[in-house]
């Protein structure tokens, strides 16, 4: 198991946001975490990722078998934890160019690899460039300083594709974007995906589904996961909203 | 030397010293009727810095000992007969008798000097330096400044400079202020930018114990253009006060201020920035800005410009902000493996180049850079 998220409870101040959250994720596959607004998504992803606005008041997280929650924020993503923002911060003076060089070196620094050297990272940044169609130009402008939503996303993508994580938690990845962006982002998430990593989509609407296809759906609401399924369940959440998993909720 | 009569330095009851309590650490730690006598000879050469193809003016305690023989540097006695000095520079001329007065005539091919100040001795080290420099009319030169402290005991530098810009000028003056922790300056500059000159300053503060700028900018030519950049970054108990004035006394020029701060430990900031737009000086444009980033709660900056303007059709702006390191622009970074100094370090950076950006000369950028850097990497 890659993941493994045991009775996870979280809380801003004194409001429980997690209320106890389990789920576990295995190499190769890709999680989609749904549910309406205020339901805890994206306080799970900021917990796994080692945002310290949330305090964490029970449960626990192993990742390849580690401690994830003793981790600091910079030594969950070396050990292979990427979080795709939803909303990208902008940077003024640091280019998104000597951003991930910086990134990229002390990531492998962390696990005793020597630094690229600039012709080797000058070679991978094309590469990668390519799958998420970003120009050279806005790569070395400040970070996403000026960005329109979808150069944001599209730069965000173009970082996991550098980082080469083994788990990419997206979220919210389709806010803001039209479908031409949308397509782009989804088209370099698909590309990024091997039988070693697996990636967790955290997401409103069922849209950004058809293109990043789930192998599991879960719905988060009130902090809890009240139901897990196959790509189906994105479908009926579609058609009928999330009342209905709200009112069954609230009979249990 | 003697005084004849003892200069009352101002106290923190002066408004413009309020902030800055230099007369009472001077007065207890040196004797300001005397000056420290010319020592033994001292190795300083490697204490300057890396630069080549560079003209250097070496003062030693505050008389001029190296680069006399410059064909446009001259040494004079000077009694100075102006009235409304202010108490140092008063203290500078009762204690100093020469003056350096250094000519760049029209034709010179442009050009860096680098002063230096060597201050050294065994105890009592005050320096009272005293320049006026006039760069000719189409001349292109830049200026470095730095002070050296080679004492075993705090060390006092009060330099006085006048400079003069001929029109169609184009002069940068740099100072490089990473002297000891327990070296005090006051820097009184006034510059006068005739017309279509061109001036920038950057003054970079990083070390020392107290530090005094008094920086001012009299435009007195029409369709001249003056930029001042500053950039403080202190740690310890470093205290440095920036106090600044752009006089537009002429129309259609351009004064443009950018100062920011990054301040960590106990380390203090003063900034006072005056804009005067007299009544002559229609179509001015005057622009200020004060940024200031505190990385620690026991760190102070006081901040305040000051505007006087009499003519009707000018544009001013002005601005001063003082925040902490972004908290979310820190997650981002460290989400991507940064470590939490290193993001710092990036951010602080980011944060302070663009002070730097306008400065061309490569040599001299890169002893910027490098100075900055080494502190940036120290503070985060």
């Amino acid at each position: 198991m890659m993941l493994t998220i045991n009775n996870l409870q979280a809380r801003v101040g004194d409001k429980a946001i997690l209320r106890g959250i389990n789920l576990s994720v295995k190499a190769g596959e890709v999680h989609a975490i749904m549910g309406p607004n205020g339901s805890g998504k994206s306080t799970l992803a900021s917990v796994l990722t080692g945002r310290e606005d949330y305090e964490v008041t029970g449960g626990d997280v192993t990742f390849n078998g580690k401690d994830l929650l003793s981790l600091s924020a910079e030594d969950r993503a070396r050990e292979g934890i990427f979080l795709a923002f939803q909303y990208p911060v902008e940077i003024p003076g640091v280019s998104t160019v000597n951003f991930m060089k910086t990134a990229l070196n002390q990531i492998r620094e962390y696990r005793g690899e020597q630094a690229l050297d600039a012709v080797a990272f000058l070679a991978r940044m094309k590469e990668k460039m390519k799958l998420v169609e970003i120009d050279q130009s806005l790569l070395s402008r400040s970070l996403n300083e000026g960005f329109s939503g979808g150069e944001k996303k599209r730069n965000e993508i173009f970082q996991m594709a550098m980082l080469e994580p083994k788990l990419a938690i997206l979220d919210e990845t389709d806010s803001g974007l039209d479908i031409d962006a949308l397509r782009i982002v989804a088209t370099g998430v698909n590309k990024l995906r091997t039988p070693q990593n697996a990636t967790i989509v955290v997401t409103h609407y069922q849209r950004l589904l058809d293109y990043i296809v789930p192998d599991f759906v879960h719905v988060l609401y009130q902090g809890r996961i009240v139901k897990s399924g196959g790509r189906d369940l994105a479908l009926q959440l579609e058609e009928k909203g999330y009342d209905w998993i709200k009112a069954e909720a609230a009979a249990v | 030397m003697n005084t004849q009569e003892a200069i009352e330095l101002p106290d923190s009851k002066t408004e413009s010293y309020r902030f800055t309590p230099i007369a009472r650490e001077l007065a207890r730690l040196f004797d300001l009727t005397t000056t420290a006598e010319s020592t033994a000879p001292i190795e300083y050469q490697p204490h300057l810095l890396p630069l080549t193809g560079v003209h250097n003016l070496v003062f030693i305690n505050g008389k001029l000992t190296e680069g006399k023989s410059l064909p446009w540097v001259k040494v004079s006695d000077d009694v100075h007969t102006e009235n409304g000095l202010d108490a140092f520079a008063k203290l500078n001329y009762s204690q100093q008798e020469e003056t350096v007065s250094i000519s760049i005539p029209q034709g010179t091919a442009p050009g860096v000097l680098c002063i230096y100040y060597v201050l050294t001795g065994k105890a009592n080290v005050i320096a009272h330096p005293r320049i006026a420099l006039s760069a000719g009319p189409d001349t292109e030169w830049l200026i470095l400044e730095k002070a050296i402290s080679l004492a075993n005991s705090p060390t006092f530098l009060n330099r006085q400079c006048t400079v003069s810009l001929a029109p169609y000028a184009r002069l940068s003056w740099v100072q490089i202020q990473s002297d000891r922790a327990d070296s005090f300056q006051v820097n009184n500059t006034e510059f006068r930018v005739a017309e279509k000159a061109k001036f920038n300053s950057y003054t970079l503060s990083t070390s020392g114990a107290m530090i005094r700028n008094n920086l001012s900018v009299r435009i007195v030519g029409s369709e001249a253009e003056a930029h001042l950049f500053g950039l403080y970054a202190l740690s310890g108990k470093t205290h440095v006060d920036n106090h600044t004035v752009a006089d537009h006394e002429q129309p259609n020029a351009l004064s443009n201020e950018l100062y920011k701060g990054i301040l960590a430990d106990q380390s203090k900031a003063v900034f006072n920035g005056k804009i005067f737009v007299r009544q002559l000086a229609q179509k001015t444009n005057a622009f200020q800005s004060n940024r200031n980033i505190i990385l620690s709660d026991a760190a102070t900056i006081h901040t305040k410009p000051q505007l006087e303007i009499w003519a009707d059709d000018v544009k001013c702006s002005h601005g001063c902000t003082a925040g902490q390191l972004d908290d979310e622009a820190m997650f981002y970074l460290r989400s991507r493996g940064i470590s939490e100094g290193k993001a710092k370090s990036l951010l602080l950076h980011a944060f302070a180049t663009e002070v730097f950006e306008s400065l061309s000369h490569q040599g001299i950028r890169s002893v910027v850079d490098e100075i900055l850097e080494g502190r940036l990497n120290t503070i985060a």
